[in-house]
């Protein structure tokens, strides 16, 4: 424990509003005809992602369950189940994609294929709640609602690497003053630089 | 990290085909067509749509309460006392395989062809 930690903690408390604001956002927007029921953009997965990618897995299940957490008080016990199933499954399939197939795929693979995550569990929770597979018809509507929305989201989150790197130098900054040198500190070597 | 590879467009790609394989199966022009409310896992109303000539309304003992309604070959959930009530934007069902689910409710109504070989779980 040092200082450090502290501002991790701070970081992550300002990533958990982020994404509890993109998801109030969200569901403002009126169901529109052409999309699956229920389905939402997922805009504050960018939030996740560059938490699973840039500071810890930790991190990213905090920000998932408060996510949660948020919709549980807003929307009750289902919406709550649903958020933090495909929040979970999504997260998880975002970190090890970033963590072990940087090379091989790029961010829009990665935040297709976590937005497909986060359908898959939110339809098993869907199965596991209702008691009949009958929702799995809703799979292929989803799918490519999907990956529509994966590469929207992960064009935007493209661009707002920077940003988001530059609010995260903003808390860690001071690892500096605690010891070690910019380039040293091991949980700052993961960026999407270089 | 770059933004799109070849991965990520093969990925997309089987995805879509994937997608785009289930709807062409899944099109067909089932006639005598009947709809399932499912409750909790349980068929408690199994209505034949073509034989619905006025509005018929189903209300199951659930909580929240839902009002699903028949009519016209079509059944669609009239009302819903949750919040989002994702179950009443679904819309009306009318063709085989439509599903309008309310998840709060636990509920489930499932259009299927009333042929004996209807896939019955």
């Amino acid at each position: 424990m040092n200082k450090n930690t502290n501002y991790r903690i701070a970081l992550t408390a300002v990533l958990c509003a982020q994404a509890v604001a993109l998801s109030f956002f969200e569901n403002l927007i009126p169901p529109l005809p052409f999309m699956p029921p229920g389905a939402k953009p997922g805009f504050s997965n960018l939030i996740t992602m560059f938490a699973a990618g840039s500071l810890g897995f930790s991190q990213a299940l905090i920000i998932t369950a408060v996510k949660s957490g948020f919709a549980f008080i807003t929307r009750g016990a289902t919406a709550a189940a649903m958020s933090f199933s495909g929040g979970l499954l999504s997260t998880i399939a975002m970190y090890f994609l970033m963590k072990y197939a940087k090379k091989y795929i790029g961010i829009v693979g990665v935040s297709v294929i976590s937005a497909l995550c986060h359908n898959a569990g939110q339809l098993i929770t869907s199965c596991i709640i209702t008691g009949t597979s009958k929702t799995l018809y809703y799979a292929p509507a989803l799918a490519v609602f999907g990956v529509v929305t994966g590469i929207i989201t992960g064009v935007i989150f493209r661009i707002l690497i920077p940003a988001l790197e530059k609010q995260k130098k903003y808390f860690l900054k001071s690892d500096i003053q605690t010891g070690g040198d910019e380039n040293g500190q091991g949980n700052q070597g993961r960026s999407y630089r270089g | 990290m770059k933004l799109f590879g070849k991965t990520d467009f093969i990925i997309i790609a089987l995805v879509l085909a994937a997608a785009g394989l289930f709807f062409v199966l899944n099109g067909s022009d089932d006639k005598a067509l009947t709809a399932d409310i499912i409750v909790d896992g349980e068929i408690i109303e199994s209505v034949n749509l073509d034989e619905i000539t006025d509005k018929t309304e189903f209300r199951p003992e659930t909580a929240p309460r839902v009002v699903i309604s028949a009519e016209n070959g079509e059944i669609f959930f009239e009302e819903a006392e949750c919040k989002d009530k994702i179950c009443v934007h679904t819309g009306k069902l009318s063709r085989k395989g439509d599903t309008a689910v309310c998840l709060p409710a636990k509920t489930v109504v499932s259009i299927r062809g009333s042929s004996v070989d209807a896939v019955t779980y």
